[in-house]
């Protein structure tokens, strides 16, 4: 069965001068545990196709199932909770949270969840030392640098264990080095604990690591490859 | 809830600097209000015990209509066995029978007009401290035919102890009255009315002089408890004759001053919510700089799974925390000041001595240390940060999160 589902999605942003058709009728199925990156130049919905399917951003028509469930008839504040137990994002800015150490950003969903103290702690620490951040738990954000902080979102993403992972342009802000750590990372842990990633992204060294690559234009999908 | 408190808590301190000037300002205007609110409560709270305890005690009785003409006619006779029944009553201190008139002193060259207090020394002293008034000389007993003087009208008619005073005046139905006093003590009264222009005299002397016989023209009260009043007075209403007697509680008797104390307040409280005004701006200003440096954050928030009522939570606890800190600054930079001024009031010297007396004022500033006053002030500041945390909530629930993220 499909993680998600994605039938005939449209976007029309109607508050500009001129309408835009940010989406146009795209379809799209992601199975467990792919590792699929959608591709495109700047202003081709890439963004706005993950921000539906994360639930972030209301199709003008169209229908997102997750499981099965259309997201789109949930009201926000049940999206909101149905991003909190199925959905981990990773951002281009990283937007960890400034006040809270790495341990603690990472803790900070499942403690939204109510995770039991003790899991919580091993599952942190697991996960830390999973990126490669072992030994920065206590380490506040402004203390980390891009690619740390990148690791700790990353981290936090997957901490829950939710049912996928939305990633919008991950790498922008990394030099080489830190987007191949990341990009390892992130492949790693897509093997290990089988959660579905899925970016946005135009940058080449995530295409090339990705094993499913949609390219999308003009709000349409052009090309989607499962490369073997 | 322990994470939510661990946020607000570190996001009051993420801008320190902010932080401080917020805190600060709350601290300076509790800081004024409250000793401004203290002396005000200090002065009316010392003004109305001067006005109750040193003259008209908490309930009076009167022959009917004798408040509004205080004549030497309006006297009355009251059973010497019913006072003493009333002072029985564990409610009442003491009840004091007073014979008070007008007559015209002199001393040599010097005339004046004055009030002439018949009274039971020794009870009198029970509520009004008159002992501890006494300047010179020596306190009267009810048998001495001598007399005791405000000290300024004592220095009007150049008056020393041991020196005779002439009183004139016109008795009960019009008799002559006429007589010469030895001046045995004088008294420094905290009211300045009454320090410019009474002189004390027993009772049986006053009785005499004015040829009164037994009677009286006020029983004053003194209570145990200011909660009783209103009971005791009641009672007192249902008990006497009504025809003949009128009884009256301390606010009917001192309704100039309480008039003058609600006004005096009133440009108090304007004063004070000037000062509240600033600082609810103030507030406002680090409410919206903490609100919208962080729209992207609190829409980050939003899409990891925060619910808005738990944002908004966050925000709220942030500024009762700021709140919480800024008045406890404020009582801790106020309370050495109010205790220092309570146990030393500000004595005026110079010529504001001569206004405030002209006012009926005692030339002293009182501080009341109240824990009320510092409840009251907190709970204005808490209001301030309720109506500012408006914005913030407002702000959260409409977020765009989208939008917000690429702010």
């Amino acid at each position: 069965m499909s993680v998600i589902k994605v039938s005939n999605l449209t976007k029309t942003y109607t508050d500009t001068e001129v309408p835009v058709h940010a989406v146009n009728g795209i379809d799209l199925t992601f199975e467990k545990g792919e590792f699929a990156a959608i591709v495109g130049p700047s202003g081709s919905g890439k963004t706005t196709i993950l921000n539906m399917i994360g639930g972030l951003e209301k199709s003008t028509s169209g229908t997102v199932e997750v499981h099965g469930q259309d997201i789109s008839e949930l009201s926000s504040g049940k999206l909101i909770d149905f991003r909190l137990n199925n959905i981990g994002f990773v951002f281009q800015a990283y937007n960890l949270i400034p006040v809270l150490t790495a341990k603690e950003n990472v803790e900070f969903i499942m403690q939204l969840q109510n995770w039991e103290k003790t899991k919580m702690n091993e599952r942190t620490f697991a996960i830390l030392e999973s990126v490669g951040l072992g030994n920065r738990v206590n380490s506040k954000p402004n203390q980390l640098s891009g690619g740390q902080q990148q690791r700790v979102a990353v981290a936090r993403a997957l901490a829950s264990k939710p049912q996928f992972i939305l990633a919008d342009e991950p790498t922008a802000n990394l030099d080489s080095k830190s987007t191949n750590q990341l990009l390892d990372i992130m492949e790693k842990l897509n093997k290990e604990e089988n959660i579905t990633f899925i970016f946005s992204t135009h940058d080449q060294r995530v295409v090339d690591k990705a094993h499913r690559v949609i390219k999308v234009d003009d709000g349409k999908v052009v090309s989607d490859e499962v490369k073997n | 809830m322990k994470t939510i408190l661990k946020i607000a808590w570190r996001n009051i301190w993420r801008n320190k600097r902010r932080t401080l000037i917020t805190i600060a300002s709350m601290m300076f205007a509790l800081f004024f209000a409250i000793v401004m609110r203290g002396f005000q409560v200090g002065s009316y709270a010392k003004m109305k015990e001067n006005a109750i305890e040193s003259y008209s005690g908490y309930i009076q009785i009167h022959k009917k209509g004798y408040w509004d003409d205080k004549n030497i006619n309006n006297i009355f006779e009251f059973d010497q066995q019913k006072i003493k029944d009333l002072e029985s009553d564990p409610r009442i201190n003491v009840v004091i029978p007073r014979l008070e008139s007008f007559a015209l002193a002199s001393s040599g060259e010097a005339t004046k007009g004055v009030a002439v207090m018949g009274i039971f020394p020794e009870k009198e002293n029970k509520m009004t401290k008159i002992k501890s008034y006494l300047q010179e000389g020596d306190f009267i007993n009810v048998e001495d035919r001598s007399v005791l003087m405000a000290e300024e009208l004592a220095k009007f008619l150049n008056i020393n102890i041991n020196d005779t005073l002439v009183l004139f005046s016109s008795g009960y139905h019009g008799a002559t009255a006429a007589g010469l006093f030895h001046v045995k003590g004088i008294l420094k009264l905290p009211i300045p009315e009454m320090n410019r222009r009474t002189v004390y005299l027993s009772i049986t002397e006053a009785q005499n002089f004015f040829d009164t016989g037994n009677q009286f023209t006020a029983l004053a009260f003194d209570m145990n408890n200011l909660d009783d009043v209103n009971t005791v007075e009641q009672e007192l209403r249902s008990d006497i004759d009504q025809e003949n007697y009128e009884v009256m509680g301390w606010e009917l008797m001192n309704k100039e001053l309480l008039q003058m104390i609600e006004s005096d307040k009133a440009g108090g409280i304007i004063m004070i919510a000037i000062l509240y005004m600033v600082i609810a701006f103030g507030i406002l200003g680090t409410v919206l700089m903490m609100t919208n440096e962080r729209i992207r954050e609190f829409s980050m928030m939003i899409s990891i799974g925060m619910q808005k009522r738990k944002l908004i939570l966050v925000v709220i606890i942030e500024l009762i925390f700021l709140t919480i800190l800024g008045v406890i600054a404020g009582f801790i930079i106020s309370l050495p000041l109010m205790i220092y001024f309570y146990y030393n009031p500000i004595k005026f010297t110079g010529d504001v001595v001569e206004a405030m007396k002209d006012f009926n004022f005692e030339p002293i500033m009182p501080m009341s240390i109240d824990f009320q006053i510092f409840i009251n002030q907190a709970i204005v500041i808490m209001i301030i940060s309720l109506i500012v945390m408006y914005y913030p909530i407002l702000k959260i629930l409409k977020l765009n999160v989208v939008k917000g993220l690429k702010s």
